[in-house]
């Protein structure tokens, strides 16, 4: 085929297909019920070739649509024949070996054809609050398989000629005990797709079927120039990276070698753990979803389109099945996002910051990791069932020439959110405390990574919240800071039970402040919260830090504590920036000889490994 | 050429040398920095007050590492207690001599 394509007519359909997903998005947004597609965005939209390659997403869930390629390749492979493909149909999927990330992460995909062949597909995904499984929400709490998680849906025909197949739509909603809201949720992404469908029909009405094809190569190939181009300019070299999950008793370590060799980055995932019995392992299509999210993030620089299949003809990815980052079935996968994801996430993230570092011409474009620790939990009772994602409202990691963006979200969800604090009180039957900007998250650096936020909340005009999910992982922070950055600290979560919240309402902003007994919840715990028992936590780790502390400008440590995003404590220990405590002001005499001091109690301590040159 | 904020990669007498900023003299390009620096090894809850450490008997380590001469930190890391040290950085350095 005649690949030339005007400047002119590239450009303007690659920006229309654009459009279309992030009007795709919207109507999701306008459809959907529920507090985690209409407010926190945990969703995507994706445009596809014939053939299933993602060429254009949305800019919300980075992971939800690269991995559409999978569950549209299967079902070209599958059901070609039986049940067969036609204009008019869609496919339903959240079966994690076939392309869904995880199975709270529901697919819908519909093939696009134009004059009776198929032109492309288009898909949308959606976090669904519950898909049914032993416990609410998306984690089998003490699963041994898949087989005691939400059983996974394979791909399958729920629209036939443009009509919803009825018992389809039943086997699908009877197995969540949110089944209005995940009713809702599937008409959003019928909307969805049906405005993609539409969108896409004419625009090759208006440029003809194969300009838009052409155009359609053009977006990948263009996007694969681009990303080689910048490979080139960064200097040959491997980068390794190794982070840690926590699960139960054990320590899961995932492991990262990348190595970038003239214009291509290879990611070799050998040397992790073993793969899981259950919960937090990935599927192969996870993983790569998530290496791809994070190029996108590290080198698009925003001239890159997002466009995963020209990612995918830039990088190899190389993984070991029956580890827990590539589980072999049966393994459990309800904790992908967060769990085995969320490491890979944390490993390209690191590896990539730090080639950016030593590239000379990318300095400035060095983001610190962020957000690497992380919990969610999910609330289940009579009418209300769902997660509260305060998660996604991390800071962003330093960079190097500037401080992160305190609770600037994650870098790789771009458009996502957190829910409104009222909205969050009018889902659920709980009454904020607080939540604020909490101090010493941000990653110590000669620039700080930004802070996250914490949050305390009780039960309102309920006796109890009788389901209380709480699932993290981070017994060691993930955000190591970059050329000598501190890391974040990791989450947090706490609950005090039968406390005089009552008595103390007005004034309370602590934990501390209240009467009762202390829990320290496990990483993954199942529990209840009575009338007066508050919780209190740090769902998401703040950015790492850029540079060596003590390089820090002493007017910016200052500028910090009085912000509230730094201790007067951590000022003095990790920025040696002596503060007054009454006056608040800077003892500039006093910061020298601190800054002094902590350089030779470095020498003092420090021992050197091997002999040196 | 720069390795990383503190580092760069130097010609020094035909050999590809990584040195500090302060001129201080590292290791050959090839190899890990961090063998050659001042390591300081503490408990992780040395880089925040917030840092959590309960929940979980694994006892993790935090390492610093820092120029010999000038005490400038060049990087961090976690590792669990006694694991090799992380050679995360390695450059495809060539010498002039090399071409």
């Amino acid at each position: 085929m005649d690949r030339r394509i005007s400047i002119a007519d590239f450009e303007i359909i690659k920006n229309r297909l654009f459009a279309i997903n992030e009007e795709a998005a919207e109507t999701i947004r306008f459809v959907s019920a529920s507090p985690v597609a209409n407010q926190v965005y945990d969703f995507n939209t994706g445009l596809m070739t014939a053939a299933g390659e993602v060429f254009a997403i949305g800019r919300y869930i980075g992971i939800h649509a690269p991995a559409l390629r999978h569950v549209v390749g299967n079902i070209l492979t599958e059901y070609s024949e039986n049940p067969g493909i036609a204009a008019g149909d869609m496919f339903i999927c959240n079966n994690p070996y076939e392309g869904a990330v995880h199975q709270s992460d529901v697919v819908l995909v519909a093939p696009i054809f134009w004059d009776a062949k198929l032109a492309g597909w288009c898909g949308s995904v959606i976090h669904q609050v519950d898909v049914g499984g032993p416990t609410p929400g998306q984690v089998s709490v003490g699963a041994q398989s898949i087989y005691e998680e939400a059983i996974p849906m394979p791909a399958v025909k729920i629209i036939e000629g443009d009509r919803l197949r009825k018992d389809i739509e039943k086997d699908y909603l009877i197995r969540s005990r949110a089944s209005r809201l995940v009713g809702l949720d599937l008409k959003a992404k019928i909307a969805a797709n049906n405005r993609m469908k539409e969108r896409v029909e004419a625009l090759i009405r208006t440029y003809g079927v194969e300009t838009y094809l052409r155009a359609v190569d053009e977006i990948i190939d263009y996007t694969e120039r681009k990303l080689r181009e910048k490979l080139l300019k960064v200097p040959n070299g491997i980068w390794r990276h190794r982070a840690y999950l926590d699960y139960g008793e054990s320590i899961y370590i995932g492991m990262l070698t990348m190595t970038k060799e003239q214009d291509t980055l290879t990611f070799d995932y050998h040397g992790s753990s073993p793969q899981a019995p259950a919960v937090i392992n990935s599927t192969y299509p996870g993983l790569e979803a998530y290496t791809v999210s994070l190029v996108l993030t590290y080198l698009s620089f925003n001239d890159v389109p997002r466009c995963p299949a020209g990612v995918l003809k830039t990088i190899k990815i190389v993984s070991e099945e029956g580890t827990f980052l590539h589980a072999k079935w049966p393994a459990g996968i309800s904790k992908q996002t967060t769990a085995s994801g969320w490491i890979v996430r944390t490993l390209c993230s690191t590896c990539l910051a730090k080639m950016l570092d030593a590239t000379e011409e990318f300095k400035d474009r060095v983001l610190a990791p962020s957000s690497g620790t992380l919990c969610v939990e999910e609330l289940s009772g009579v009418g209300f069932h769902g997660p509260v994602l305060d998660s996604l409202a991390g800071g962003t990691g330093a960079r190097s020439y500037k401080d992160g963006i305190d609770t600037g979200g994650i870098p790789d969800l771009a458009s996502c959110s957190i829910v409104d604090l009222e909205a969050a009180e009018s889902f659920f039957p709980i009454l904020f405390l607080y939540r604020r900007q909490e101090k010493d998250t941000g990653g110590a650096g000669r620039y700080r990574g930004g802070a996250t936020i914490s949050f305390m909340y009780m039960p309102h005009r309920v006796e109890s919240i009788p389901s209380k999910i709480v699932h993290g992982f981070g017994i060691v922070p993930q955000d190591v800071g970059i050329s000598g950055g501190y890391p974040a600290p990791n989450y947090h979560t706490r609950i005090k039970r039968r406390t005089n919240v009552q008595e103390v309402f007005k004034t309370v902003d602590h934990l501390d402040q209240l009467s009762g007994e202390t829990e320290d919840l496990m990483s993954i715990s199942q529990t209840h919260q009575g009338a007066t028992d508050v919780f209190e936590a740090i769902f998401s780790s703040g950015g790492g830090g850029y540079g060596d502390p003590l390089d820090r400008d002493p007017p910016l440590v200052h500028e910090d504590v009085r912000r509230s995003l730094v201790s007067l404590e951590c000022a003095r220990q990790l920025y040696g920036v002596v503060i007054d405590e009454e006056t608040l002001e800077i003892d500039d005499q006093k910061t020298l000889e601190m800054r002094e001091s902590i350089r030779n109690e470095r020498k003092r301590l420090g021992r050197i490994p091997v002999a040196t040159v | 050429m720069r390795l990383t904020d503190s580092l760069s990669i130097i010609d020094w007498e035909g050999k590809r040398l990584i040195q500090c900023r302060c001129g201080y003299l590292v290791c050959d390009a090839h190899k890990n920095f961090k063998e050659h620096v001042l390591l300081i090894e503490s408990p992780i809850k040395k880089t925040s007050p917030l840092t959590d450490v309960s929940g979980h008997g694994t006892e993790f380590v935090f390492r610093e590492f820092c120029c010999p001469k000038c005490a400038v930190l060049f990087s961090t890391e976690f590792a669990l207690k006694g694991e090799p040290l992380l050679h995360d950085i390695e450059l495809k350095a060539k010498s002039k001599r090399d071409g």
